[in-house]
């Protein structure tokens, strides 16, 4: 093959849209990727500031005068509220009450240029983010720095020019959340959590992480919640004992000292609540029987030598010693049994460590153990609700949302087909009054299955038509494609609009006039309140004409 | 002298200007032409793309206009290697454009193309004839060993956005650490049966009795006792746990524990391997379920240990 060593491309605006929606696919990708690892790595930063560069070349080179007016609302809308600067779709919710034209304006943007191609509202985030590399192309070079530091696959409400909006909003709520981490909102109290999720979506986070103490019940509400970890509260006791064995060593023994005294149960209770590297039961168990076994011990000996002796020592208490010592004497058989060493001799107890507590120990935590045993089952966890279900409905919707495609191709394809034997199946007769269009339907869509055009029928007898049309639903919008077949005319039509009613009966009469495409659509246009329309004309299986309204 | 000669020459015949040459010697393979020439250097294309009357000039090798033209065609390594290094070179031309705070509508036509056409060959280079993968190539990314598996299908799984419960279900255990929700403890006394007792019993000449080595506690602390008519209780202490699966793993972590396990196996890391796996990835399990949330592939991404360009 040889390749010459000049050659000239034409490029022409289907070439820039083809490239635009290669673009956006790709910043997607990039958006989804980084919202799934929750955060942002600079490989990852650096390829999507080049494809928003891109994009916004694209949308330089497509830009007509209706396009540049309605950029001129977001420019404006910027300069009154920089905070907007860090938009992302995920607050959209939030920017929706406060901003309204702003969104607006963007939905329509975002339309305007993806056309047939238009898949949901979360591309605005990218539209976005190349109009504001556009807007700055005349700003001094410190300025588009500080804006391309925003141009980011997402934006977190807590970035450095809406922190103040978003931490306001969040004090509004009575939420003391000082603690983001990527789009997740970290909430360190048992709220409320119907609130917490509704207050965290609205405000444009992915996730919300908190405690609850009942996981069980929190799971059946909201089936997609996962727990993360147990919750260990930072409570008085447990700064102390941090502050303990950080600080002093004597009072960290003095501690483990008193506490070896308690019962098993409240002893494994200050181990699991505090870790074990504040509290040791082991040791403490050990320490308490060793130091009030040896020196109940010793100052028995000690009363006995003064007595026997008659020395007259000073008094040491020996009553209470000898409680001390019954106590620890009893105590013993429950460590040597509690440790399955009853007959192997109490000098292997000390290397294998044991859990117990001692009589006056026991009484006097009582009521700590009392406390332990009603609180007993109630551990508290850290949970992450995900929070994509309350932005965009649920999962099944938001992935079938996400996985619909421009149809148009598919039904030119069928448009274009000529099919001279079932033609005549498409006008109403008497002999075909329980059949019109049912062969002309099997005929039209033999080999020609689309896997997600979800495929549904309006017959109408008058104009003798059949109308095959796929509604996806993209949350705030409707897109409608459809082919209406008349006997060697079919008009292939896209529209994207709020209404989810089509009246297909008013469509199909507008369509079967004669009057002209321009005229058709108009009509259509505002039978339809379409946001975008695109109409195509077929003759005899020839494109003939076609007419785009964009509101 | 032949200073002033080559000036004249030059605009006459509009001979690439030095800058060019110089780009040419070291084998760049995008090269922006700021005036027309009409000396075209020798291996290379210039293409001039249009649109609406702005013209952008740029020289390219014929290699690779070629297999930007042809995706899939030729020879996968060189076509990969070639394709990469074009993307980059483009890129590089993006960061002055970027800094600067200029747009250029052709430019993005060369870096979606290389970006499309890495990725056709990416899949070429995974199958033998478009449809089978190649064996060996698995081998050599380790694709086939049950290790690296379980963590491709990880990375799917969480692009996807699956929950632990459905990784749990997949047998995805490399992905998942398990929390427990609660535990309960209670002593549990039960019966045992005729043939049981058999063989913890022994009658004493008067009474039951136990056998020595079942007197003391078991070491799962279950202890017996003699009931009446000899029938024996056993009573240990039974623990139940709810243990919850958490996510604790992600995308670029499993990654990065595919890379360690192939350099354990002495496989050689080529800068194409990670999109390599990644296309691996989208091809084998994520379109299956949703297109849109394939993993994003970046031809300019080059490995640590790679030459800088």
């Amino acid at each position: 093959m040889t390749i010459p060593g000049r050659l000239t491309v034409e490029l022409d605006e289907q070439d820039v849209q083809q490239d635009l929606h290669k673009i956006i696919s790709a910043m997607g990708l990039i958006r989804n990727e980084q919202l799934t690892k929750n955060g942002i790595c600079d490989e990852n930063k650096n390829e999507y500031l080049h494809l928003t560069y891109r994009l916004a070349s694209a949308i330089g080179g497509l830009a007509d005068i209706p396009l540049l007016e309605k950029t001129e609302g977001i420019f404006a809308a910027i300069d009154n509220n920089p905070a907007l600067l860090s938009y992302d779709y995920l607050q959209d919710a939030f920017w929706r009450n406060t901003e309204r034209e702003f969104t607006e304006s963007l939905d329509r943007i975002v339309i305007a240029l993806q056309k047939d191609y238009f898949t949901g509202l979360e591309d605005k985030h990218h539209v976005f983010n190349a109009l504001k590399f556009l807007g700055s192309t005349e700003e001094p070079f410190e300025t588009r720095m500080q804006i391309y530091d925003t141009i980011l696959p997402f934006n977190n409400p807590a970035s450095e020019h809406n922190r103040v909006l978003f931490t306001n909003e969040l004090k509004k709520n009575k939420i003391s959340a000082d603690v983001v981490d990527g789009l997740t909102l970290v909430v360190k109290e048992d709220k409320d959590l119907g609130k917490l999720i509704k207050t965290a979506a609205h405000l444009g986070f992915k996730d919300l992480k908190t405690i609850t103490d009942d996981y069980e019940i929190v799971k059946k509400q909201y089936p997609e919640t996962e727990v993360l970890e147990r919750f260990v509260p930072e409570t008085k006791l447990k700064r102390t004992s941090q502050k303990l064995s950080r600080l002093d060593a004597l009072k960290s023994i003095a501690l483990h000292y008193i506490m070896g005294n308690a019962s098993y149960f409240v002893q494994k209770n200050l181990e699991e609540r505090f870790g074990e590297e504040y509290f040791k039961p082991k040791s403490a168990t050990k320490l308490a029987f060793s130091v009030n076994l040896f020196s109940a011990t010793a100052n028995l000996l000690y009363t006995g030598l003064s007595y026997l002796g008659d020395l007259n020592l000073p008094c040491t208490y020996p009553k209470l010693a000898a409680v001390l010592f019954l106590s620890e004497v009893m105590r013993s058989p429950i460590l040597l049994e509690n440790n399955e060493m009853y007959n192997q001799g109490c000098f292997h107890m000390y290397n294998q460590g044991f859990i117990a507590g001692n009589m006056p120990g026991t009484i006097l935590f009582s009521p700590l153990s009392m406390y332990y045993h009603l609180s007993k089952n109630k551990h508290q966890h850290w949970i992450k609700v995900p929070l994509s279900s309350e932005q965009d409905g649920d999962k099944e919707k938001y992935l079938s949302r996400r996985a619909h495609t421009n149809f148009i191709p598919f039904l030119e394809d069928l448009a274009q087909k000529q099919l001279p034997k079932v033609e005549d199946n498409l006008r109403w007769a008497l002999e075909n009054h329980y059949t019109q269009g049912n062969y002309f339907t099997i005929e039209l869509f033999k080999k020609a299955e689309s896997n997600s055009f979800k495929r549904n029928e309006y017959r109408q007898r008058e104009s003798s038509s059949m109308t095959f049309y796929d509604i996806s639903d993209t949350g705030l919008y409707k897109k409608i494609a459809s082919l209406t077949c008349f006997p060697d005319q079919r008009y292939v039509l896209s529209v994207i609009n709020k209404d989810s009613k089509i009246d297909f009966d008013a469509l199909t009469r507008v369509l079967s006039t004669q009057k002209s495409v321009r005229e058709k659509s108009d009509e259509i246009s505002s039978l339809v309140n379409a946001e975008y329309l695109h109409l195509i004309k077929f003759e005899h299986g020839e494109k003939t004409d076609e007419h785009m309204l964009l509101r | 002298m032949n200073q002033e000669f080559l000036q004249r020459r030059r605009i006459l015949t509009r001979i690439p200007p030095e800058r060019v040459y110089e780009e040419v010697r070291r084998g760049n393979k995008f090269i922006v032409l700021e005036e027309d020439i009409d000396i075209v250097p020798e291996s290379y294309v210039l293409v001039d793309m249009k649109y609406k009357g702005d013209s952008f000039k740029t020289l390219v090798p014929q290699q690779l206009l070629f297999y930007l033209a042809n995706p899939g065609e030729g020879s996968i390594d060189d076509a990969l290697e070639n394709v990469a290094d074009f993307y980059n070179e483009v890129e590089d031309f993006e960061d002055g454009a970027i800094n600067e705070g200029s747009i250029n509508v052709q430019d993005i036509n060369w870096a979606t193309t290389s970006r499309s056409t890495y990725q056709v060959y990416l899949i070429n280079k995974l199958t033998k004839n478009g449809k089978d993968y190649d064996k060996s190539v698995l081998e050599d990314l380790c694709l086939n060993h049950e290790y690296v598996q379980q963590r491709t299908r990880g990375i799917a799984a969480l692009i996807l956005g699956k929950t632990a419960e459905e990784i749990k279900e997949a047998k995805l255990t490399a992905l998942l650490k398990h929390v427990t929700i609660s535990r309960t403890e209670k002593k549990v006394t039960e019966n045992l049966s005729k043939t049981e007792a058999e063989k913890v019993r022994c009658y004493a000449g008067s009474h039951w009795e136990l056998k020595p080595e079942y007197q003391t506690k078991g070491p799962e602390g279950e202890s017996y006792s003699i009931g009446p008519w000899g029938s024996v209780k056993k009573t240990y202490v039974k623990s139940e746990e709810i243990i919850e699966p958490v996510i604790n793993k992600q995308i670029t972590q499993l990654e990065d524990e595919i890379q360690r396990y192939r350099e354990g196996k002495s496989k050689k890391i080529n800068r194409h391997d990670r999109n390599l796996i990644r296309q691996y990835i989208n091809l084998c399990y994520i379109t299956k379920e949703n297109q849109h949330f394939q993993l994003d592939i970046n031809p300019s991404k080059i490995l640590e240990n790679d030459n800088p360009r």
